[in-house]
């Protein structure tokens, strides 16, 4: 077992030390990726670039983490922001209304998936990245978003009964 | 019995992903690091000093060398020895800090 997150930090902090913060990045990054990855709907390219845009402004703001927050909590705090304030930027066009697959489709795979995620609107497809997948309860998606509890399990549940209209087939069991 | 709810388990389902090669992207466009920018300043004001003292050598050697006692390692009055080992110092810092960790 290696040095703690905040064995890491410290030792980026106090010198600068780029083998620290190559571990933190190690150590982090399929989470990152993973969540930027849904919330991008499955645009790896996207996603890859804004993970490593966390990881940068992650660099320059170490100092501003407060040790009592787990450091995978704050690196999703800042990858949404990072996606929401892109999101802004560049809204995507609006997905035609959201049809179901062909039940003569067969698995569902990841692929599937992240198709089904960029159907969502942006709440729910926040709501599902954060509060799945990404190892956070809802109470700390929620605390991320900055939005109350409640809401976020709406959105939760909203996003899950779309998901299950467009992946399911009739009956709603996975193939 | 517990239903086990198909949407939750796909959207649980999140595979570790591999590296290849982000962290090494993520490194590669880090800022320069806070011991090269000191070593930058550094150097920038061993040059500067270096070019004060060129300037004002001649003079200061001048004005200095009816009184000052001449230092026989050098050759020159005390006080512009002082300076130039003074600019050596400050050129081997920089090289100091300019060198690899």
């Amino acid at each position: 077992m290696g040095p703690s997150d905040a064995e890491l930090v410290a030792r980026v902090l106090a010198r600068d030390d780029r083998h620290a913060f190559a571990a933190l990045v190690r150590r982090h990054q399929s989470a990152v990726r993973g969540l930027l990855r849904r919330l991008c709907a499955g645009d790896a390219a996207a996603a890859d670039d804004l993970a490593q845009e966390t990881f940068l402004l992650a660099y320059r703001k170490l100092g501003t983490w407060r040790g009592g927050a787990r450091l995978s909590t704050w690196l999703h705090r800042i990858a949404w922001s990072a996606w929401a304030s892109q999101a802004r930027r560049t809204p995507a066009p609006e997905s035609p209304e959201a049809e179901a697959r062909s039940p003569a489709d067969a698995a569902i795979d990841r692929g599937d998936l992240e198709w089904a995620m960029g159907k969502l609107r942006d709440e729910e497809r926040t709501a599902l990245a954060l509060a799945y997948g990404a190892g956070l309860t809802h109470e700390e998606a929620a605390a991320i978003l900055d939005w109350p509890l409640g809401t976020l399990k709406s959105h939760v549940q909203r996003g899950k009964e779309k998901l299950r209209r467009l992946l399911l087939p009739a009956g709603g069991e996975a193939p | 019995m517990t239903d086990r709810d198909p949407i939750d388990e796909m959207l649980a389902r999140e595979p570790y992903r591999e590296d290849q090669g982000f962290t090494a992207r993520v490194l590669e466009r880090l800022p320069p690091r806070r011991r090269d920018r000191r070593a930058i300043a550094l150097g920038l004001a061993a040059a500067a000093a270096a070019a004060a003292g060129a300037l004002s050598l001649p003079v200061l050697a001048q004005e200095v060398a009816g009184v000052a006692a001449w230092w026989p390692p050098f050759g020159l009055p005390a006080p512009a020895a002082a300076l130039l080992l003074g600019l050596v110092a400050a050129g081997a810092a920089a090289a100091a800090a300019l060198a690899p960790e």
